[in-house]
C-alpha cells in the first residue's frame, strides 16, 4: 500500500535521519539536564535521611517519656492504655510491679514483664496506644493496627543489684505497617532505641516508727484503741515530741508481756527538734522527714489527687469516685470530714492521705495507709469508729476524743512505700548506642 | 533499489550563497546561545554542586556533634549513684559527669566499657574544637581527628555556648542543706547551643551557617547532704 502511495505521489518521504540525530541530540540534552539536576536528587536524598533519622530517635524518645508518663499515671488503664473508672490493674502494676499483690510481699519492690512490649503509633490526629496483658507464656506485642505511621514501643527489664529500678527500652521507627519492635524495626527506613533506667522515688522516704507520731503532744481519750504487735518497731505505740496524755477510757495493745505505759514515748528529742524548728508547721519539716518532699512537691506530684470538698459527704463522693479510678495518694485542700461508711485500700494496696488541716470522721471508715495532718492544732478524729491501719502523723499537736482504732501495720507501710512512690529517671543512665 | 535512490539526487541542485549564508548564521546564533545556556548551566551547577557539598559537610559534622554531645555523661552502673556506697551516707558520683568548654575546646565523656569499670578511661573522653579552618573531634584522650574536608570547606566559626540549669535539691535532705552552702546536691541540666559557620574552598562568597541546641541527656548530680 504505502510503495503505490509513494510512486503515485512521485515523491519519497524525507527526513528519517534529521529525526534520528534530533532524538539523540534531544536524548543528549536530557542526560546533560539530567547530570546537572543530580545534585538535587542528592539533596533531597540526603535532607530525607536526616529527617527519617531524626523522626526515629525522636520516636524511641517519645516511647521513654510515655513509659515514664504512664508508669506514673495512677489510673488502672484499658488494653487500649487509656484511663478507666472501673478496676482493673495500673500500667506500673501491669509491667513493672509485677508482684504487687503477692503473698507474702516479695522482697523486691520491682520485677518487670520482659516478655509484654506495649507501645504507641503516632497519626496527626493523635496516638494509637495498645497496653496488652502479659501472657502466661510466650510474647505480647502492642497490636496497633497496619497503619502506616511512625511509632514506638517500649520493653522493661529487671536492673542487677537495684530492686526499684527499672529498664526502659524504647524502639523508635519511621513510618511502617507493623509495630516497631526489635524484631521489626529493620522494616521502617530508620529506626533509633533508646534506653533509660527509671527508678521508684518512694512517696514515703521513712516509715514512722509508731501507729501515732506527734511533733508536740498526743492527747488521745474516749474509748480510743491504739494497737501495735509489730515486733521491729518494739510495739511503740505514741511517739511524741512533748508530753503524752492519756484518758482512762482508751485502750492500748503492744507486745505481749510489755506494759503498755513502755510503749509511750514522749518528750522525743528527735521529733522535738523537728516540730520546734517548725512551730506553724509553715517549712514542712516533719512532712519532709516522713514523705522526702515538701507539701506542695507532694501536691504537684502526679500521682496525687488533689481534693477539694464541702462537706462530709462531699468529701465522701469525691474521695471514693478517686479511688475507684485507681488513685492512692490524695491530698486536701481543705479540712477533711467524712461521714457513712468506707473503705480505702488494702494492705496490698494502701493510700496516703495528706491534709494541711484536721481529719474528721464520723462513720465507720477502714483506711489502709498512712494518714499526715501539717495542722498545728489537730483537734479530732472524729467519733465514729474509724480504723485506720498503717500508722497516722501529725505535725504538731494531736488531740483525739474518738473511739476508732489505730492499729500499726509495717505491710501496708512497705506497700505505701513502693505503690504510691514515682518513677523518676535515674541521670546517667540515658544511651542510644 | 539503486536506480529509486538516484531518482532524488537528479533533483539536488546545492545551496545558493545566500541560502549557504543564512544557514550558517541562523547555525551560530542558534549554537551561541546554546553554548552560553550550557555555560550558564554548567556554572550553576558547580556553584550548586558547591553548595550542596558546603551544606552537607556542614550538616554532617553538626549531626555527628549532636548525637555524641547528647550521650554525654552515660555511664552504665548509674544505678550506683542512687544508692548509698558501702561504709557511707553518700552515693557514688558519676565518674562521666564532667563537661568543660574552656580555651574553644568543649570536653565531654561518656562510658564505652563493654563491662562498666567505673573509671574515666582515655579511649572515653570525647570533646571537639575548629583549628585552622577544620572541626576536630577527639576520638580519645589526645586524639584529635578532623570531621570536616579542609578541601571542600573551611569552617569559619564554631560558637558553643552552654547554658547550666542548676535546680536545687538540697531540701530533699534527711537534714535540710542550707541552700547557701555550695556542697548542697544540686542536677545541673546541660544545654548547649552550637553555631557551625563554614565556606566554601571554591566559591569563597558561599557562606553558609548552621545552628543547632543539643540538651545533654545525662544530668549531672552535684554536692551531698550535710551529715
Amino acid at each position: 500500500m504505502s510503495r503505490i502511495t509513494l510512486d503515485s505521489s512521485g515523491q519519497r518521504q524525507r527526513g528519517v535521519g534529521t529525526l534520528a540525530v534530533s532524538a539523540l541530540l534531544l536524548f543528549a540534552a536530557s542526560l546533560i539536564g539530567f547530570y546537572l539536576n543530580r545534585s538535587t536528587l542528592f539533596d533531597q536524598k540526603t535532607s530525607a535521611n536526616q529527617a527519617q533519622a531524626s523522626q526515629a530517635l525522636q520516636a524511641a524518645e517519645a516511647g521513654i517519656e510515655w513509659a515514664t508518663g504512664m508508669l506514673n499515671l495512677p489510673n488502672d488503664i484499658s488494653s487500649t492504655c487509656a484511663p478507666l473508672s472501673t478496676a482493673a490493674n495500673s500500667f506500673r502494676k501491669r509491667y513493672v510491679l509485677t508482684q504487687w499483690n503477692a503473698s507474702p510481699t516479695p522482697s523486691t519492690d520491682v520485677s518487670a514483664t520482659t516478655t509484654t512490649f506495649p507501645g504507641c503509633k503516632v497519626t496527626p490526629t493523635g496516638a494509637t496506644c495498645s497496653c496488652p496483658d502479659v501472657p502466661a507464656n510466650g510474647l505480647a506485642v502492642a497490636s496497633l493496627g497496619t497503619n502506616v505511621a511512625p511509632g514506638f514501643t517500649v520493653a522493661f527489664a529487671n536492673v542487677a543489684g537495684d530492686a526499684e529500678s527499672v529498664r526502659v527500652t524504647s524502639w523508635g521507627c519511621t513510618a511502617q505497617a507493623g509495630a516497631c519492635t526489635a524484631g521489626t524495626v529493620a522494616n521502617s527506613d530508620a529506626n533509633a532505641v533508646v534506653t533509660v533506667i527509671l527508678k521508684l522515688r518512694p512517696t514515703l522516704r521513712a516509715a514512722p516508727a509508731s501507729p501515732l507520731t506527734c511533733g508536740t503532744s498526743c492527747a488521745v481519750s474516749g474509748s480510743y484503741n491504739v494497737v501495735n504487735t509489730d515486733v521491729p518497731t518494739n510495739g511503740i505505740l505514741i511517739n511524741a515530741g512533748t508530753n503524752i496524755t492519756k484518758g482512762n477510757g482508751v485502750s492500748l495493745t503492744t507486745l505481749p508481756g510489755q506494759p503498755p505505759s513502755n510503749a509511750l514515748v514522749g518528750n522525743d528529742s528527735s521529733l522535738s527538734a523537728l516540730s520546734s524548728n517548725d512551730p506553724t508547721c509553715s517549712s514542712s519539716k516533719m512532712f519532709n522527714a516522713y514523705f522526702g518532699s515538701t507539701i506542695e512537691q507532694y501536691k504537684a506530684a502526679p500521682g496525687t489527687k488533689v481534693l477539694s470538698c464541702s462537706s462530709a459527704n462531699d468529701c465522701k463522693t469525691k474521695l471514693q469516685t478517686a479511688y475507684d479510678e485507681g488513685w492512692r495518694s490524695f491530698y486536701f485542700e481543705s479540712d477533711v470530714q467524712l461521714s457513712g461508711n468506707g473503705t480505702l485500700g488494702s494492705q496490698t494496696d494502701p493510700v496516703t492521705m495528706v491534709t494541711p488541716n484536721g481529719l474528721t470522721v464520723n462513720g465507720t471508715w477502714d483506711v489502709w495507709g498512712m494518714v499526715f495532718s501539717n495542722s498545728a492544732d489537730w483537734n479530732d478524729l472524729g467519733t465514729g469508729s474509724a480504723n485506720i491501719r498503717g500508722a497516722q502523723v501529725t505535725c504538731a499537736a494531736y488531740n483525739n476524743n474518738g473511739n476508732g482504732t489505730l492499729t500499726y501495720d509495717a505491710e501496708v507501710l512497705k506497700n505505701a512505700r513502693r505503690l504510691t512512690g514515682m518513677m523518676v529517671r535515674v541521670p546517667g543512665s540515658w544511651r542510644d548506642f | 533499489m539503486l536506480s529509486r535512490r538516484s531518482l532524488p539526487l537528479h533533483r539536488q541542485c546545492g545551496l545558493s550563497m545566500v541560502e549557504l549564508m543564512v544557514g550558517v548564521t541562523v547555525g551560530m546564533v542558534v549554537i551561541t546561545g546554546a553554548i552560553s545556556l550550557y555555560g550558564t548551566n554548567l556554572n550553576t551547577s558547580r556553584r550548586v554542586q558547591a553548595e550542596m557539598r558546603l551544606n552537607q559537610d556542614l550538616r554532617a559534622a553538626a549531626d555527628l556533634m549532636a548525637r555524641d554531645l547528647r550521650r554525654a555523661g552515660y555511664w552504665g552502673n548509674a544505678v550506683q549513684g542512687t544508692v548509698a556506697a558501702a561504709g557511707s551516707a553518700n552515693t557514688t558520683a558519676n565518674p562521666y559527669r564532667e563537661m568543660s568548654f574552656s580555651g574553644g575546646t568543649l570536653a565531654y565523656n561518656f562510658s564505652r566499657d563493654a563491662t562498666e569499670n567505673n573509671a574515666l578511661d582515655d579511649a572515653e573522653r570525647f570533646g571537639f574544637k575548629l583549628d585552622s579552618g577544620v572541626v576536630q573531634m577527639m576520638t580519645a584522650n589526645g586524639t584529635w581527628q578532623g570531621i570536616t574536608d579542609p578541601n571542600g570547606v573551611t569552617v569559619l566559626g564554631l560558637t558553643i555556648t552552654p547554658t547550666t540549669t542548676t535546680i536545687d535539691l538540697g531540701y530533699l535532705c534527711p537534714k535540710t542543706c542550707d541552700a547557701t552552702l555550695a556542697s548542697c546536691p544540686s542536677v545541673q541540666v546541660r544545654r548547649y547551643d552550637l553555631r557551625l559557620q563554614g565556606r566554601s574552598v571554591r566559591f569563597p562568597d558561599m557562606v553558609r551557617e548552621l545552628p543547632m541546641a543539643v540538651r545533654v541527656r545525662n544530668e549531672r548530680l552535684e554536692g551531698q547532704c550535710p551529715a
